[in-house]
Order: C-alpha cells, then sequence, then structure tokens
C-alpha cells in the first residue's frame, strides 16, 4: 500500500506545482491580499456597525479564493474523468480509483493549507492585524475541513451533472452563491431579518470561517469556536454522502 | 443573395444557437440574476473611506455588473473564436461562397447585441431592486458607453485568441487579463480608497473611465458630455485594439 501511495504522492504533487492553473489561483490570492491591503481606510458599514474591510476580509480570503479555485479545478477533474471513463480503466490496474482519488485529494488539501498560510502571511505583512498565538495552528484542520468540504462538493457536482461543461457552469454558480454568503467578504451579520441567525448553519463553511476568522483575529482558541467547528463537520460529513452517491468512485 | 443579406441570414442563425446555448443562459441570465439576489439582499452595506460612503448594491452594479457581463460575453465569444482558429473553420469557409469576415460578422452581431440588452436589463433591474439608478432618457445615453464596452471585449478576444496556440491557453490567459480588471478599475472597490499613485494608474486601464460614465450617467444623472476625458482614454484603447485585433488574428487565411 505505502509503496504505492508514496509515489503517487510524489507525482500529484509534482503534477499540481506543474499545473498553471494551480499556480495562478496560489498568485492571485496573493495579489488580491495586498490590493486589499493597499486599501487601508476602506470600511464596511450597515446600520450603525462599522468594520475595518481588510481585517474582516483577510482571514476569509486567505481560505475561499484558494478553496474557490481548487474546487473549480476539482469540478473540472472529476467531471473529465466521468466523461472519459478514466476510473473505470483504472480498476483494471493495481491502483484503486480509491487511492488515486484519496492522493489527489490530500495533495489539494496540503496545498491549500500552504497556500491559505502563504496568503495570511502576506495579509500581515500588508497591514493586516492578525493575533501571532500558538492558537493560529488550529487554522490548520480548520483550514484542511473547508479544503476537503469544498472537494467533496465539487466530486457531488461532478457526480450529479451530464458532462464537463454543464459541471464547470454549474460549478461557477455555487461557488458564486458560496462567495455571496459565508462571509468570506461580506458580512452575514448585514443581512436582512433572520439570515444572520440561519445561513451559518444553512451554508458550507460558514460557521467555519467564522471560526477561522475569530481565532485569526483575536488568538482565541478553538474550544471558543466548538459550534461553528460541529456544523463546518456535519457539512463535511453531508457533501461526502453526496459526493459517494452520485459520483461513481468505482465502476461497479 | 447579396453580401448583406447573406451576413444577416447568419447573424439570425447565430442568434438562435445562441439563445439554446446553456452557456448563455448561464452568462447573461442566470449569473447576473444571482449577483442582483445577492446585491439585493446586502442593499443595506455600504463601503466607508475616509469621509465618503458609497451603497455596495450602487457600486456593484453599475460596476460589477457592467464588467462581469461584458466579460462573461468576450469569455464565451473567445471560446469560439479560439475553436475556429485551431479548428482551421475560417480556412475551410474561404472556399465557400460564405467569407471569413460574413461569418464573424454574424457571430459578432448576436453577441454585441445580447450583452448590451443584458447590462441594461441589469441596470433597469439592478433599479427595480432598490439601486439608486435613474431608468429614464439616462438609460439611453449609457448605450454608446455599452457599445464601447462591448467592442473593447471583443477585440480584446480577437488578440488573445490570436496570439494562443489551443482554447485551453487563450481561456487560461482569458483569465489572467480578467482578474485584475475587477481590481482596478472601480468596478468592486471604491478608487478613491487606494493610494492616490494608484488611482491615477487605474485610469489608463480601459474599462476604468467606462464604469465611471456608466456611474455619472445612472447615478448622478449628468450628460454623456460631461465624460470627455474619462471617454478619451478608452476611446484610443478601442482604436488601439481593434488594429491589434485586425494584425493578431487571422480573419482570412
Amino acid at each position: 500500500m505505502t509503496t504505492q501511495t508514496m509515489p503517487l504522492f510524489r507525482a500529484s504533487w509534482k503534477m499540481m506545482l506543474r499545473s498553471r492553473g494551480v499556480i495562478f489561483a496560489v498568485l492571485a490570492a496573493a495579489v488580491q491580499v495586498v490590493v486589499l491591503g493597499l486599501m487601508g481606510d476602506l470600511g464596511f458599514g450597515f446600520g450603525d456597525q462599522t468594520l475595518d474591510f481588510f481585517d474582516y476580509v483577510l482571514p476569509g480570503f486567505a481560505v475561499f479564493l484558494v478553496v474557490y479555485q481548487l474546487q473549480d479545478i476539482m469540478v473540472a477533474v472529476a467531471s473529465s474523468y466521468k466523461a472519459r471513463g478514466i476510473l473505470k480503466r483504472l480498476a483494471t490496474t493495481p491502483l484503486s480509483p480509491f487511492t488515486f482519488i484519496g492522493v489527489q485529494t490530500l495533495t489539494y488539501v496540503g496545498l491549500g493549507v500552504v497556500a491559505s498560510a502563504l496568503v495570511l502571511t502576506i495579509g500581515k505583512l500588508v497591514g493586516g492585524k492578525l493575533a501571532l498565538a500558538a492558537n493560529l495552528l488550529w487554522l490548520i484542520p480548520l483550514v484542511a475541513l473547508v479544503v476537503l468540504t469544498a472537494l467533496a462538493i465539487a466530486f457531488a457536482i461532478a457526480g450529479l451533472t451530464p458532462n464537463p461543461q454543464t459541471a464547470a457552469n454549474v460549478g461557477a454558480t455555487i461557488s458564486f452563491l458560496l462567495f455571496g454568503f459565508t462571509g468570506v467578504m461580506l458580512p452575514v451579520e448585514a443581512l436582512p431579518g433572520a439570515l444572520p441567525d440561519i445561513v451559518p448553519y444553512a451554508v458550507p463553511y460558514t460557521s467555519l470561517i467564522e471560526a477561522i476568522r475569530g481565532i485569526a483575529l483575536t488568538g482565541d482558541s478553538i474550544t471558543a469556536y466548538g459550534e461553528q467547528v460541529l456544523v463546518g463537520g456535519v457539512w463535511l460529513a453531508i457533501a461526502f454522502a453526496v459526493a459517494a452517491i452520485s459520483y461513481r468512485f468505482t465502476e461497479e | 443573395m447579396t453580401a448583406i443579406t447573406g451576413t444577416l441570414r447568419l447573424a439570425g442563425a447565430s442568434t438562435r444557437q445562441l439563445l439554446r446555448s446553456s452557456e448563455v443562459w448561464a452568462t447573461m441570465i442566470f449569473f447576473p440574476g444571482a449577483l442582483l439576489a445577492v446585491l439585493w439582499l446586502f442593499s443595506k452595506l455600504r463601503f466607508e473611506f475616509g469621509k465618503e460612503a458609497a451603497s455596495l448594491m450602487d457600486l456593484w452594479v453599475t460596476g460589477m455588473g457592467v464588467l462581469s457581463v461584458a466579460l462573461g460575453n468576450g469569455h464565451a465569444f473567445l471560446a469560439n473564436i479560439a475553436t475556429w482558429k485551431a479548428g482551421g473553420v475560417l480556412k475551410r469557409i474561404s472556399v465557400t461562397p460564405i467569407t471569413p469576415g460574413q461569418l464573424i460578422i454574424g457571430e459578432v452581431i448576436p453577441r454585441a447585441v445580447m450583452g448590451m440588452i443584458t447590462i441594461l436589463g441589469f441596470l433597469v433591474v439592478g433599479g427595480a431592486l432598490g439601486a439608486n439608478i435613474r431608468i429614464g432618457s439616462e438609460i439611453i445615453a449609457v448605450i454608446p458607453v455599452m457599445a464601447m464596452v462591448t467592442v473593447i471585449g471583443i477585440s480584446v478576444a480577437f488578440i488573445i485568441a490570436g496570439l494562443t496556440r489551443t482554447p485551453q491557453n487563450a481561456n487560461a490567459v482569458d483569465s489572467a487579463v480578467s482578474f485584475p480588471l475587477y481590481l482596478f478599475t472601480g468596478a468592486m472597490f471604491p478608487l478613491s480608497a487606494f493610494p492616490e499613485w494608484l488611482e491615477e494608474a487605474a485610469q489608463f486601464i480601459p474599462y476604468t473611465g467606462l464604469i465611471a460614465t456608466v456611474r455619472g450617467i445612472v447615478l448622478d444623472g449628468r450628460p454623456l458630455t460631461d465624460f470627455g476625458p474619462e471617454l478619451a482614454i478608452p476611446a484610443a484603447w478601442m482604436v488601439l485594439l481593434v488594429l491589434a485585433a485586425a494584425r493578431v488574428y487571422r480573419f482570412v487565411k
């Protein structure tokens, strides 16, 4: 198992680093954070509340900009595997489709964590008020949880759509809606009526982004965000279940 | 059949094809609709910078709406012309009674008209949902600005298709070019929130003056003639881009 898996990890990592899409995703996220950092005086206002724009968006963007691109890439990869019957062919080799996809997914999770850390570091260097505390290490499992959920959603999209083109359109639409309602950039508290209370439970990532922002800005321990982590875990389980049912990981 | 009749028939056929395409419905109807829905829900939100404030809805309906519809249209158009180039379609067409120029004009006309209708519809619906858009003669004044947005978008598509070898590369270059436009044209963020040097440099991007003009007309009710300096830079860009497009994309093999 390990003799197969380790070379596969190395190959997946190399392939990923050679991919223009991946390099563009990481660079674009870094550049975007630098640009946002240049708008030091910008703030958000709603009602009588005011938020510092850059401090608010930095933790969310550090995660979401990379996750958004990785989800997009995985939708394309998974729908293309499905359309071309790659996993069916792979099933006749000693390498199982589960190992193949598992390794690829873990490679993306690793990249997501590294890229988010890079973006947060750049954000801090251009003026973000991150709390430099040991508790920042809690961001690693939280970011990994967001990336895993995004990749599971990508497989679910690929499984539920008939071809790569439709998958790409559906994926882009879902990513845009997630951008709007996860509190990445637009504060959920500014939504009308009961929505600020509903959205953290109803939209994947929202609760995890809230926990990530809280820990990054205040240096709180993850224990202060038990409920948010639980909600994020439930969303991951739902996304995994839908992906497992809709996407034929093995063509049996 | 005259050349004009033939071109119009081709444009008619392209229009029918476009209306049947799920990608057009996604970029021209669904995505703008989703954006408007998000903005409507966040209609209380405003950007504050210095002593100024701007409603997120006003800023994004006039900025991000205009840019995303224009870029979405250009992106879809690029996919077509890059595929034509890769597949040698124009070379094959040149041995038929239809000229490559007619084929291209037949594709450009419905794309341009649809893009403009979508942007105008976006402004009208945005106004109905609460953006401070003036829906009257101002909308008419916006049409020539939208025509410039469309010509620039389509010219850029031709240049990218001409300079790249495959549709995949064309797509990647287009994404790389589009990304900074959202940041630096004032489409998403007020330019006056940037440092002065960056704000001044951003005026030289083709879409910046056009977005400022649309905002000035539909939000402040100013006449089109007030925007000479804002339109001069995009006009110069438009001429340069059309010339560059004609040079780098092989319209006739």
